[in-house]
């Protein structure tokens, strides 16, 4: 089944975890401190400048989002996952049956695959630096950048694979050893760029934030980025891992409810320290690019602002930055191709774990060679948790509310079906609608695009819905858990 | 062990402690550079020497 595939972690991944397994919040808190300090923080968090944010709704947008965000982990995955100790992909094996799983496996590597794009083209921008590589994002999406920096993600994007090939241990160890250190780097680069700034006031630093955002404009960036659009997005950037239960692998271990506070050390250093430090750092180049009147490697050919990380952790805290960047994006990178590669051999199981993790580094190395993934990844990333968040409402809607409206819960399982249509439909049709109105412009505003990340909730919803009113159509009368067991 | 522990922390105090000096203009830029590397080389070698072996359980796992 698909999710034999899924071993890495290890244990328990087609029983319940037993008592004896069981972890403390103290493990959870630890874990989840290195978490969410990934290679792309260095460019989302520019990205929000980029877009036109202001400082103030920057800085309680992020936090009223991530507190939504731990929220969201404690009441609606610690509590399934406490329930049933299960992993997401064993749950919905259970009630989506394996072939159902391999079709989700399918879209989360492809997905998988775009992220380790992202983060392959982040390292190497910070690898380009010291080359003397420029990093420019050209005006179509489908075009690839220079023909340098599209030879450094050639070389960054296959050594990733092919460490990626050798598995995950080895990179998870340097992992382990550089995340505090990470946290140091992003928290020392914030404070860098203050100094650059010439910060000495909340109200010094307001005003360097918004001479950045104006500059920005004139060179035709995005008009804005306002408050709830910011919550929404810190909200829901990670909704693959909450809305959509894939943190249930990691829960499942929980002894103790209050463990699913500890998402919070990782999202306020992660996307909240980060994320204000990475869009300091380009707060501090337009600043500094504006008084010396150098602007080589902040502007693209076409005018445009361009936000590279590698330039601007090397212009904050110089080769420091560049290996910072490195890691970052490697560390990330590497166990997000390796899973891509077990989506990918889940679906041709006579296949090496070794050939699909190169086939998923080549994918991600491909995409990654778009800068425009990169560019665009407050899109991207909100896309992802549109797509992924709503198995989770499947999740939900079986542990909450099959049994109460009459309906066998682990449908699949009990009537020893492989694919169960409630669930394909359930998900793929909000899921389709989603995506026609993320990239077809005009169907809700005037020539633009839907945000991506506004559609994880309602799809969420739709899916749940969907799922409940599909199951009371199509589920037929199925044995019990007592005959299943006698049999 | 603790004294390795001990090298560690400071190493890591070393990376932010520069930039805090420097933001308070009590030592330049260059200077940040120069103590951040030297403390990131610090940290590399003597971490992996106490840090467990253990690895978490969601080092395998996708992030964003």
């Amino acid at each position: 089944m698909a999710d034999e595939n899924q071993a890495s972690s290890g244990e328990y991944e087609r029983e319940p975890v037993p008592e004896h397994a069981l972890k403390g919040p103290g493990k959870f808190w630890g874990m989840y401190a290195g978490e969410h300090a990934a290679g792309t923080e260095f460019m989302i968090g520019s990205l929000f400048l980029g877009a036109g944010a202001s400082l103030q709704d920057l800085i309680l947008g992020l936090l009223l989002g991530n507190i939504l965000a731990v929220l969201t982990w404690r009441y609606l995955v610690t509590p399934i996952a406490m329930g049933k100790r299960m992993t997401l992909y064993y749950q919905l094996e259970r009630i989506a049956g394996g072939s159902m799983v391999k079709l989700y496996n399918v879209v989360n590597g492809v997905l998988f695959c775009l992220l380790a794009g992202a983060m392959v083209t982040v390292s190497a921008t910070a690898v380009g630096v010291p080359l003397g590589i420029d990093f420019s994002v050209p005006g179509s999406a489908l075009a690839f950048g220079s023909m340098n920096f599209t030879l450094v993600v050639v070389v960054v994007g296959g050594v990733m694979a092919v460490i990626a090939a050798a598995g995950y241990e080895m990179v998870a160890r340097v992992a382990n050893v550089a995340a505090p250190w990470m946290i140091a780097i992003f928290a020392a680069c914030g404070l860098i760029s203050l100094a650059r700034m010439n910060v000495s006031s909340y109200g010094s630093l307001q005003e360097a934030w918004e001479s950045g955002i104006a500059f920005v404009r004139d060179h035709g960036g995005e008009t804005e980025f306002p408050f709830w659009q910011i919550v929404v997005f810190a909200w829901l950037c990670n909704g693959a891992m909450h809305f959509g239960m894939a943190d249930l692998s990691i829960f499942r271990f929980a002894r103790d409810k209050s463990s699913g506070w500890a998402p919070a050390i990782g999202m306020f250093l992660g996307h909240y320290m980060a994320w204000i430090a990475a869009a300091l750092m380009l707060a501090a180049a337009i600043k500094v690019s504006q008084q010396s009147g150098e602007f080589g490697g902040l502007l693209n050919g076409d005018n445009k602002v361009v936000a590279n990380p590698g330039l601007l952790a090397w212009q904050a805290i110089g080769w420091t930055g560049i290996l910072c960047v490195i890691i970052a994006g490697w560390t990330t990178a590497n166990p997000t191709i390796y899973r891509a590669g077990l989506a990918f051999q889940g679906i041709f199981p006579s296949s090496s774990r070794v050939t699909m993790t190169l086939l998923a580094g080549a994918v991600a190395t491909i995409a990654g060679a778009f800068p425009n993934l990169a560019a665009e990844l407050l899109n991207f990333v909100g896309t992802y948790g549109t797509v992924l968040g709503p198995m989770g409402a499947v999740i939900f809607v079986d542990f909450y509310l099959m049994r109460k409206f009459g309906l066998s819960d682990e449908y699949a399982t009990h009537a020893k079906s492989s694919f169960n249509p409630a669930v394909f439909l359930a998900w793929g049709i909000p899921v389709t609608v989603g995506l026609i109105l993320i990239y077809v412009k005009g169907i809700v505003y005037q020539n633009a695009t839907v945000f991506p990340a506004y559609l994880v909730v309602p799809c969420w919803i739709a899916c749940a819905v969907l799922y409940l009113v599909l199951s009371k159509i199509t589920q037929r009368p199925v044995p019990s858990y007592d005959k299943l067991a006698a049999n | 062990m603790a004294a390795l522990k001990l090298v560690s922390l400071l190493a890591l105090a070393a990376t932010i402690l520069p930039s805090v000096l420097f933001l308070t203009q009590t030592v330049n830029h260059e200077t940040v550079l120069w103590v951040a590397i030297i403390s990131t080389i610090v940290w590399f070698v003597a971490t992996p020497l106490w840090m467990g072996s253990e690895l978490r359980p969601d080092l395998d796992q996708v992030e964003i």
